[in-house]
């Protein structure tokens, strides 16, 4: 057989000679050891996964979070002064009373950044970005029969993604560069371009009637700013901006509720004169000034961890961002839900136990905070008018991700991951009321896994955890003062989306799962896309109905539920999948569409469609959406030439978009 | 040797931890060696390594996971020394390894005509044994790219030796 590249090299580099020298010899190594390691937290009990999914998000948190600090330990704080009509919020009676305030909580991080620690441990290597905290997660929308909208969390609230339809042409966000392809089945292409500048990446966009908003971070002035551009796309191709608007701090998410656009940011003052600004100025206009916002319209949570500002704005899109207001909140914000009515940011806060170990462990490394009890704070936002903040209030645990939230008849119900006093991981459903006080609670289930996808209908929650296999639990929560586990199923792998399909179905994709085990030790790998269906018709008893397994299959939707299709009209999904094989002529990769219904349960395949385009070893399908009776792909490939010059291999290349289609069967 | 080296390790043992260590030792100073090009550093950052593993060890949840989190950590090691000041940087003497063959030199030279980002690929994937999915997510990078620059600084690296 002949020897691909990697054996060869490979038989190289071990046959080099190059070994430890005597001086990293064991037993002089085990003289170098420091007398102790750092205190471990005690074991999780029947622990067999490598990395813990939770564990693995606290310290995604740890690194991003800028509510972290010990300073909050130590500080009194100011003469609570309520807001009226709220809860737990504080006002402030002056500028210098708030200059004064954020003084109090500076950020530890000014002493712990650039230390080489923050960045090994925010990642997670052993699993497949399915804990990935920070995306924006989605409830369909009703879109128009020619084309669909994204897949979002709540009816009439759209969220920002990296591709929109109209009936005419397909949006899509690559590389700071939105490509517009028009619809036009096999023969689309593209037709226009909107670029964001060096200074502004786009992160995502809308499009609303004849506009088109961008949004993105742009850096300059030696601050971080969230800016949204507005655009006319009547003509696409003479796209012209028509305005923008800007505001202080790192872009955390958006929606868009008819013209309205919502934006909210995160803004780390790093001195007490640093406070949150908001104006027309972006990157891509002439400069304009910032304002700083009043003291008047900036809040704070009752105890503050650190000088961190959530920056939250109402733009108007039909005056082209003309018309606008901003607020902040002393407090910082990891994941959002918004409904028509109210928007609700969530963030992680870590116990001061967990500071203080954090604080006395060797040179402010994270591991001592593995595991550490962490609480969610809530604020929340009422848009009915105007942007008011309403009250915040704490729960404990971490949420997993947007649909972990839900309000239903102004009740806001929340499901949290946390620790025992034992440190095992349990789970936990809260029911608050409108000024966020607890009415009820079921905590303490599932203990030694994680909540992997959430979703409410009605009065009633389903909601999936995972440690080895995969329990969805129906939880009733009709009665909020006693929220009750009615029921549960078990079933292999793991779903991080769940979807209504009818009042009796339900429809769940995420993760197929394999074990592993070598000698004491057992792992598991996701290989694979798995899709399954629900019986929910009897609450005491859900069954699985359905499996379809695509092995060493992988999909976007399984972390970003935005990549589902759902075309209303014809009541079906689609989803973009792909998978990567390594043979001795290099990887071969297959990208496919995959379209499919649920009949009476079962999960019927009507097309997967292969396509030719994707099938390169350096694509990358991202998204599949419809436009008229045109299923298309949109992703990336991977455009390389090299050439041997001075004896050296120089590589140039650069990923571009493309656009494929196929017709619904 | 079970899981309970690890035990053992969490709990100050440090012969347990040494055992543990002396498995991986030469991919540890192959790799560091490989990365930094010369022997004194590559002494030094898996010195470094080894410390902070210890004191760390309780972040790791099993002994199968021991090689990628401590391949993780030398990575990082490595990535300290080289961002030194240059004029702390040694010549190599060549005076640490012996090495009886002379892969050692022809491997440096194939690996200086890749860019420092194919280089860190080949040596996480070849040496360290990561998956290519693994070293996008240390490197911040996308698993369509590393796969696809992997397989081209492998067949680069082949053709210059061969």
């Amino acid at each position: 057989m002949k020897k691909t590249d990697f054996d060869s090299i490979k038989e190289k580099f071990d046959n080099s000679g190059v070994n430890a020298p005597d001086a990293l010899h064991e037993d002089r190594i085990a003289g170098m050891l420091p007398e102790q390691p750092l205190q471990a937290l005690p074991p999780k009990q029947n622990r067999k996964k490598v990395v813990a999914g939770v564990s693995a998000a606290a310290a995604f948190a740890v690194v991003t979070a800028g509510a972290i600090t010990f300073t909050s330990l130590f500080h009194q704080p100011f003469s609570p002064k309520f807001v009226a009509g709220t809860a737990s919020l504080r006002a402030f009676g002056s500028r210098d009373e708030l200059t004064e305030e954020v003084k109090k909580v500076q950020n530890i991080r000014k002493r712990n950044s650039n230390n080489p620690k923050d960045w090994i441990f925010g990642g997670d290597v052993y699993e497949d970005n399915a804990e990935y905290n920070h995306f924006d997660v989605a409830l369909p929308d009703t879109g128009s029969s020619s084309h669909n909208s994204t897949y979002v969390q709540a009816t009439g609230v759209d969220e920002a993604d990296c591709v929109k339809t109209t009936a005419a042409h397909i949006f899509y966000l690559h590389s700071n560069t939105i490509h517009i392809f028009s619809a036009e089945g096999k023969n689309a292409k593209e037709v226009a371009t909107v670029e964001g500048t060096d200074e502004n990446s786009l992160y995502d966009f809308y499009v609303s009637g004849d506009r088109l908003i961008t949004l993105g971070v742009a850096y300059r002035d030696s601050g971080v700013y969230t800016e949204a551009v507005v655009y006319d796309i009547s003509d696409v191709s003479a796209v012209k901006r028509t305005g923008g608007f800007s505001q202080s701090g790192d872009y955390l998410s958006s929606r868009m509720i008819g013209d309205t656009l919502y934006m909210v940011s995160n803004h780390y003052a790093g001195t007490e004169l640093d406070l949150p600004q908001t104006g027309t100025a972006v990157s891509t206009a002439d400069s304009a000034t910032m304002d700083e916002i009043p003291y008047t319209d900036v809040f704070s949570v009752e105890t503050p961890t650190g000088s961190n500002f959530l920056v939250v704005s109402r733009v108007d899109i039909k005056t082209d961002a003309q018309v606008t207001k901003s607020k902040a909140i002393l407090g910082s914000g990891n994941i959002i839900y918004c409904n028509q009515e109210n928007l609700y940011v969530t963030a992680y806060e870590f116990a001061p136990e967990v500071y203080s170990n954090l604080f006395k462990s060797f040179d402010g490394n994270y591991w001592d905070i593995y595991g550490g009890e962490t609480a969610t704070q809530i604020i929340k936002i009422s848009l009915t008018d105007g942007i008011d903040f309403v009250a915040s209030e704490k729960v404990h645990g971490m949420v997993n991700n947007q649909y972990a939230l839900d309000e239903y008849n102004g009740k806001l119900r929340v499901a949290t991951t946390s620790r025992d006093s034992e440190q095992n991981e349990i789970n936990n459903l809260y029911v608050l009321d409108e000024n966020l006080r607890q009415l009820g609670s079921v905590t303490g289930f599932a203990q030694n896994e994680s909540i992997k996808a959430v979703r409410y209908i009605n009065d009633t929650a389903y909601v999936i955890t995972y440690e080895q296999t995969d329990p969805l639990f129906v939880i009733d929560v009709s009665d909020p003062s006693q929220p009750a586990i009615k029921g549960e199923v078990k079933i292999s792998g793991f779903s991080t989306l769940l979807v209504p399909v009818d009042d009796n179905t339900l429809l769940g994709i995420g993760y197929h799962t394999t074990d592993i085990t070598e000698g004491d030790a057992a792992m598991e790998m996701q290989d694979g896309v798995k899709i399954v269906t629900f019986d929910v018709s009897d609450k005491s008893d859900p069954k699985v109905l359905d499996t379809q397994i695509f092995e060493n299959y992988y999909s976007a939707v399984q972390h970003d539920p935005k990549a589902l299709l759902v075309n209303f009209e014809r009541g079906d999904f689609t989803i973009p999948m792909s998978k990567q094989e390594w043979t001795l002529d290099g990887w071969k990769n297959t990208s496919e569409a995959l379209n499919f219904r649920v009949e009476n349960g079962k999960i019927k395949i009507i097309d997967r469609y292969v396509s030719e385009k994707f099938s390169n070893q350096d694509s990358n399908l991202q998204r599949c959406v419809h436009v008229g009776d045109n299923i298309y792909l949109l992703g990336t490939h991977y455009k390389e030439e090299y050439r041997y010059e001075d004896s050296v291999y120089n590589g140039y290349g650069e990923y571009r978009a493309d656009i494929d289609s196929t017709p619904y069967k | 040797m079970g899981t309970d080296m690890i035990s053992r390790a969490r709990a100050g043992d440090k012969q347990a931890f040494a055992q543990l260590y002396a498995q991986y030792k030469d991919k540890l100073f192959r790799y560091a060696y490989f990365k930094l090009g010369n022997e004194q550093d590559a002494q030094d950052a898996v010195s470094d390594c080894v410390v902070e593993a210890y004191l760390g060890i309780a972040a790791l949840k099993s002994e199968k996971a021991f090689s990628a989190w401590i391949f993780q950590i030398l990575h990082r090691c490595c990535c300290a020394i080289l961002s030194r000041p240059k004029d702390m940087a040694l010549e190599d003497d060549g005076s640490l390894v012996h090495h009886d063959s002379h892969l050692a030199p022809e491997l440096k030279e194939a690996l200086s005509i890749l860019s420092d980002e194919d280089r860190d690929i080949v040596l996480l994937h070849v040496v360290a044994g990561y998956k290519t999915r693994e070293i996008a997510t240390l490197l911040a990078l996308n698993h369509a790219t590393v796969r696809s620059k992997l397989s081209r600084a492998l067949a680069k690296m082949r053709e210059f030796l061969e």
